[in-house]
């Protein structure tokens, strides 16, 4: 009984996530059309890709500020290779914008681990250096008209069903997810994120490399930021330094409603899949109501704010559902 | 006696601040190399840019040392700009709008400190949060256009736009301090004053120290803490007004990075990151630093964006050598892990 109260936390995520579609649907009245819907389901397969690339750092216990400007660089530094006119294979910028992601991400996770430094300093800082060798590489211009090859990751329209379009990015993000699910969940590396988040000190006397798991943390988080650097361009058909600058928000709003906790150790891959749809859809129901996007990030600030309150609200609640088992046992039993 | 005083010197330089050899060091490095660096037209406009910097990395400077960080002070900075300049172009008086732009700036930092302190959100993301709060309410307010002043009806905000001195050299540079160094000295001198005459100085430390030992003295560390917020708040909301008057107009955008440059002034001073440790006027010449980087290395002909990541690389240095100089300081009781 208590075990599934504790699970119902678990789930707040998807809650939530009705809660909002069922006020939205009050208020726009185009808002549950499968067009509609398919839109925002193809706009949150974007979005739970910035998420995972958060959450894997989170689920540590640190954070990563420079995503947005992770995906500008590596793109940006692969961006002629990309282009239409160009005759490398396309499987080459492709790995080069992994490459360079990983190495910024390598970076992070060095400042982090050998200097010391706070991972929110220490990627606040590489956000601005990254974003400006991004402007330095390319200066004003714009890449403009990326090889089909690739742009059909991100806009391919597989097929129709009742107005319902099932999308590439759809198909590419739950195999992603798949993917990163299992590493997470399934594998010794996985627990070890887990367990250096939730208790460093137990993870490093129980014989975890703390200091390599959080490297390697960040160095995934850096890859994921290259797939979705490459996602993002393929969408707009144009690779710039201003890629994202404000992809961090969406990242940190992303990961914390889906349930992980800023101190480490708690979090999913399938909270962030429900994170990733509340922000799509709140972001759609705001455009619907023709709401400004200053207004919007104003409001995803807020929604920050409270989902780590209420992240460690739950947390804390469900502790004690833990905790008050055995004692009320007890308590019965004298009675 | 001779070696007495020898020591207090050495003593004495031990404390100064990290920032304070940096900033010798590269002054004179840019005096020599860059021409025209050392010019009091230069100097002058370097003194004024940087002033805004100064009084931010202050505000910045005692979160850090209660073991929090202000990232909203950039966001302040852009709002109470544009509430003071809607407040003056609905036609209100200019002393009021100025002091009413002050107010809200507080009323922010106190939501901050409601946040970080009741909500027991992280200080970083709480602020960080708050951030876009007030990047959209400033959007917002200003329809996302710059709000000029008037050229009449405010009195009060032409006669601190002026300058105190100008002093014309024979080579034809001009040395000019205008009332809004004035305001910043006095605004710094306060806040140093208020730091080392009150216990507000003593209780911030003990808040970055060591919370517990705080609240067991019965500090009443809730609301030191969320006191601090409003002072960053008051503090950013004064750079505001600032930037109103030297760029004679508000901008939602005007802003934006100011909390990344703080925070790197801040560390520059020695603002220890875990809390408890750094200073206000380390701060200020972290600022200094900062903007002697910019200003030297733009009449040099590097490129901004250049500069930029050289800024994010003097960040990661700096934080570098504080955790050198703290491991340093604490060599006798090295705690073994």
């Amino acid at each position: 009984m208590m075990r599934d109260k504790g699970r119902i936390y678990d789930f707040s995520t998807f809650f939530i996530l009705i809660a909002i579609i069922i006020a939205f649907s009050i208020f726009g009245n185009s808002f549950l059309k499968a067009g509609n819907i398919s839109n925002i389901i193809n706009q949150a397969s974007f979005l739970a890709i910035i998420g995972v690339a958060q959450l894997v750092v989170i689920l540590t216990g640190g954070i990563n500020l420079s995503i947005g400007s992770i995906m500008a660089l590596s793109t940006v530094l692969c961006g002629p290779m990309m282009l239409r006119e160009s005759t490398v294979p396309v499987i080459v910028p492709i790995i080069l914008t992994l490459v360079f992601g990983s190495l910024v991400g390598l970076l992070n996770g060095f400042m982090v681990t050998k200097l010391n430094i706070p991972a929110f300093l220490a990627t606040f800082a590489t956000m601005y250096v990254a974003r400006g060798a991004a402007w330095l590489y390319i200066g004003q211009g714009v890449y403009y008209g990326i090889k089909e090859s690739i742009r059909f990751w991100a806009t391919g329209v597989l097929f129709e069903v009742g107005g319902f379009r099932v999308t590439m990015p759809m198909v590419v993000v739950t195999v992603f997810l798949l993917i990163i699910w299992f590493v997470i969940s399934k594998t010794n590396l996985g627990r070890r994120l887990y367990f250096t988040g939730s208790n460093t000190t137990a993870a490093e006397f129980s014989g975890v490399p703390t200091k390599r798991i959080v490297v390697i943390a960040h160095v995934l988080s850096g890859l994921i930021s290259g797939i979705a650097g490459i996602m993002y361009v393929a969408r707009i058909n144009a690779a710039d330094a201003n890629l994202g600058t404000q992809y961090h928000f969406d990242a940190i709003s992303v990961a914390l409603i889906g349930g992980a906790v800023m101190s480490g150790g708690v979090g999913s891959i399938w909270g962030v899949a429900g994170g990733a749809l509340i922000i799509a859809v709140i972001q759609s129901g705001m455009n619907n109501m023709q709401i400004p996007s200053e207004v919007q990030k104003a409001f995803l600030g807020v929604v920050i704010i409270f989902a780590v309150f209420f992240n460690n609200w739950f947390q804390e609640k469900k502790m004690k559902v833990g905790d008050t088992q055995p004692a009320k046992t007890k308590s019965e039993a004298k009675a | 006696m001779k070696k007495d005083s020898k020591r207090s010197l050495r003593e004495l330089i031990r404390l100064l601040p990290n920032s304070t050899y940096i900033f010798v060091v590269l002054f004179i490095a840019f005096v020599a190399f860059i021409p025209n660096f050392g010019s009091a037209t230069n100097i002058s406009s370097l003194i004024g840019q940087a002033a805004i910097l100064m009084i931010l990395s202050s505000a910045m400077s005692v979160a850090i040392i209660t073991g929090g960080i202000d990232l909203s002070v950039g966001g302040i900075v852009s709002l109470v700009g544009v509430v003071m300049a809607q407040l003056v172009g609905h036609g209100m008086n200019d002393v009021m709008s100025i002091l009413l732009g002050l107010a809200f700036g507080c009323l922010f930092g106190l939501v901050n400190g409601i946040v970080v302190v009741k909500l027991k959100v992280a200080p970083f993301i709480a602020t960080f949060g708050m951030q876009g709060v007030a990047y959209g309410l400033a959007n917002t307010l200003s329809d996302s256009r710059a709000l000029y002043m008037p050229d009449e009806g405010v009195p009060v905000i032409k006669a601190l736009q002026t300058n105190l001195l100008e002093w014309m050299f024979p080579s034809g540079n001009i040395l000019t301090i205008s009332v809004q160094v004035l305001i910043t000295i006095v605004t710094l001198m306060l806040l140093i004053l208020f730091f080392k005459k009150t216990v507000f100085g003593t209780y911030i430390y003990a808040l970055g120290g060591n919370r517990e030992a705080a609240k067991l003295s019965n500090i009443r560390t809730d609301k030191w803490n969320i006191m601090v917020y409003v002072i960053t708040g008051l503090l950013a909301s004064v750079a505001a007004l600032l930037m109103l008057l030297r760029i004679n107009s508000a901008q939602p955008t005007s802003g934006d990075g100011l909390e990344f440059q703080a925070v790197v002034a801040a560390v520059l001073g020695g603002n220890y990151l875990a809390g408890g440790r750094g200073s206000i006027p380390g701060a200020i010449l972290g600022a200094l630093v900062v903007y002697t980087v910019r200003n030297g290395l733009s009449l040099a002909g590097v490129n901004a964006n250049m500069i930029m990541v050289v800024l994010g690389i003097v960040l990661v240095l700096g934080m570098v050598m504080n955790e050198v100089a703290v491991r340093g300081l604490s060599f006798g009781d090295r705690r073994k892990k």
